[in-house]
């Protein structure tokens, strides 16, 4: 990794001088103060600036990479609780019998294996014995969305894998402290059918701290993007992220910075209003 | 029945610490589940393995034959050759000095950090309290693997600043569970005597709230173990981490190894594998050990 992002455009070899003049003309040698003061007063303007490599927008490349990104991120999520819900359901239901152990089992090894490891496993396995490669061209979800989805669909399951391990664990504990209430049993007492009881009386109950869980996973999400991204070759955020800290490009990792923690807030505020949603009691309190 | 196992003429202190024994050790052990039990021998198995590692490697960890790249596993080279031909058995071996070693410390760095934090926003309360919680808000509104990345480019990828990095990265969150404990442990009426006998503040805080949250303190440290040594490796492979040639588990698999590794899947087969079975271990392990050191956990569901 170079020291500089003038040194990663110039080389290691540059002569002193253009080292110099570069420096002057992308305003690094002011002192970081003033840089600091430039970057706010255009920020507070909404100009996120300018990379320092490349020269274009930073703003109109975010917005051409957030979709994408976006985009996986919801599959990795669709992907861990449409797992990971119901086998929790099951397991709490199945409490210590073999589908409980097997299922508690997997999710402690989906959570102990690295997400960069299994999906260079994968590629690598899956060219040998199915002769399956990634598709080699890249296609936005407007341009051909067909490939766009197909492009997703490995980096999605093999991200939401240890998402759906967690949920397993979370929706398991929260259903057996369901299950073990009075009101179920006068469900199931007065010939409900045990689906509707289970659905209707026991998950709508373990549904409001269930949300919560996903405003903390949106962190594990975008760590799985920024890993993913980079495995299967997908232009997304995650990718820009590490070829920016790569040249030291300091305004599009703080643009980003910035945009992944307001997202995270974004997120987190959304949970917060949701909770109420499901769960009138704490709207009254509010 | 422990005096039955103390020699005839034991005196009562010495039969008591066999009891300790006994109570401490043994008895814990033998409620573990066979899981745990497992955990437990891989990690000693790998900790010994560690730290005996110039015994146990096989070859050089950095000097390879070129004339041996790219070998498959064989009985001379167990996990085959790089692409430069350095043994990949032994670069795992060493490898874990790197990894566990790392992560070892970013842990106790990170706990120290948070429990420091904790303690003195918690004890305090009110001003002081306000001030570093909205700091810590500020903290921990960024995602930590981003902020990571970010931080890890501007001061370069080395052991030492990833470690501070990680620690400080870390320690945010952590100090908030920690605060809510200090707080609850500080409403004891034991506090107030304390006080009201003339203790200074660093006296109740080191000697009254400390060994309070020491245990939980340890639990959170046990649980987020397994998660730094993800995130280092993580790191190490997209190459904002300890950086080669240092045969970290992580790195092992970044840049070159990743390309060849589609032709020679031993390159990132074991490092990887490494990573798995030490972090699945390590979270059999410790769970378990909290079930059955916890009296509240006992006979009830493990999860």
């Amino acid at each position: 990794m170079p020291g500089s992002a003038v040194e990663a455009m110039v080389g290691t070899q540059g002569y002193a001088e253009d080292i110099e003049q570069l420096r002057s003309e992308l305003g690094l040698d002011q002192p970081w103060y003033t840089q600091f003061m430039d970057w706010a007063l255009d920020l507070v303007r909404g100009d996120l600036g300018e990379s320092l490599y490349s020269g274009d927008s930073i703003s109109s490349e975010l917005l051409r990479r957030l979709p994408t990104t976006a985009l996986l991120g919801a599959l990795i999520l669709l992907v861990g609780w449409a797992i990971g819900v119901p086998l929790g359901i099951f397991a709490a239901v199945q409490q210590g019998r073999v589908i409980d152990e097997v299922s508690r089992t997997i999710s402690v090894l989906f959570l102990a294996i690295p997400s960069f490891w299994l999906a260079t496993m994968f590629l690598v396995f899956a060219s040998v014995w199915f002769d399956y490669a990634p598709p080699l061209r890249f296609a936005s979800f407007s341009a051909d969305p067909v490939l766009h989805l197909k492009i997703m669909l490995w980096p999605a399951i093999i991200g939401g894998l240890p998402v759906s391990a967690a949920v397993v664990r979370v929706t398991r504990t929260l259903m057996l402290e369901v299950l073990r209430q009075d009101y179920m049993r006068t469900a199931r007492a007065k010939g409900l059918a045990s689906r509707v009881v289970l659905f209707r009386h026991g998950l709508q109950n373990a549904a409001p701290p269930l949300v919560t869980i996903l405003g903390l996973q949106v962190a594990t999400v975008v760590t799985g993007a920024v890993i993913l991204e980079q495995i299967f070759a997908i232009p997304g955020m995650g990718r820009y992220t590490i070829e920016a800290a790569m040249r030291r490009d300091y305004p599009v990792v703080q643009a980003i910075l910035l945009l992944s923690a307001t997202s995270l807030l974004v997120i987190n505020l959304i949970v917060d209003i949701l909770y109420g949603v499901l769960d009138p009691r704490i709207r009254v309190g509010a | 029945m422990t005096t039955s196992s103390a020699p005839p003429n034991a005196t009562a202190w010495q039969s008591y610490r066999v009891s300790w024994v006994q109570t401490r050790l043994v008895r814990p052990l033998r409620r573990m589940p066979v899981t745990g039990l497992a955990g437990g021998a891989i990690l000693a198995v790998f900790t010994l393995a560690t730290i005996f590692a110039p015994l146990v490697a096989t070859h050089d960890p950095n000097t390879g034959d070129t004339l041996d790249r790219l070998l498959a596993p064989s009985a001379d080279h167990w996990f085959g050759t790089d692409q430069i031909g350095r043994d990949i058995f032994s670069r795992v071996v060493w490898g874990g000095r790197y990894t566990l070693g790392a992560s070892l410390a970013v842990v106790t760095l990170s706990v120290v950090a948070a429990t420091v934090i904790a303690v003195i926003s918690g004890y305090f309360g009110g001003k002081v309290d306000l001030v570093i919680q909205r700091l810590v808000d500020a903290w921990i509104a960024f995602p930590a693997f981003v902020l990571l990345i970010a931080l890890i480019s501007l001061l370069g990828p080395n052991i030492r600043n990833v470690i501070i990095v990680m620690s400080l990265a870390m320690a945010g969150t952590m100090s908030r569970v920690l605060r809510a404990n200090v707080i609850a442990v500080k409403a004891a009426g034991y506090i107030e005597t304390a006080r009201v006998s003339g203790a200074t503040d660093l006296r109740i805080m080191v000697f009254h709230v400390l060994p309070q949250i020491i245990p939980l303190v340890l639990i959170l440290a046990s649980v987020q173990l397994g998660g730094v040594i993800l995130s280092l490796a993580a790191l190490g492979f997209l190459g904002f981490g300890i950086p080669p040639p240092t045969p970290e588990w992580g790195s092992m698999l970044s840049g070159r190894a990743r390309e060849y590794t589609y032709s020679a899947y031993w390159l990132g087969l074991f490092p990887g594998l490494a990573i798995t079975i030490t972090v699945l271990s390590l979270t059999l392990f410790f769970d378990s050990l909290r079930d059955v050191l916890d009296p509240r956990m006992r006979g009830a569901g493990r999860f």
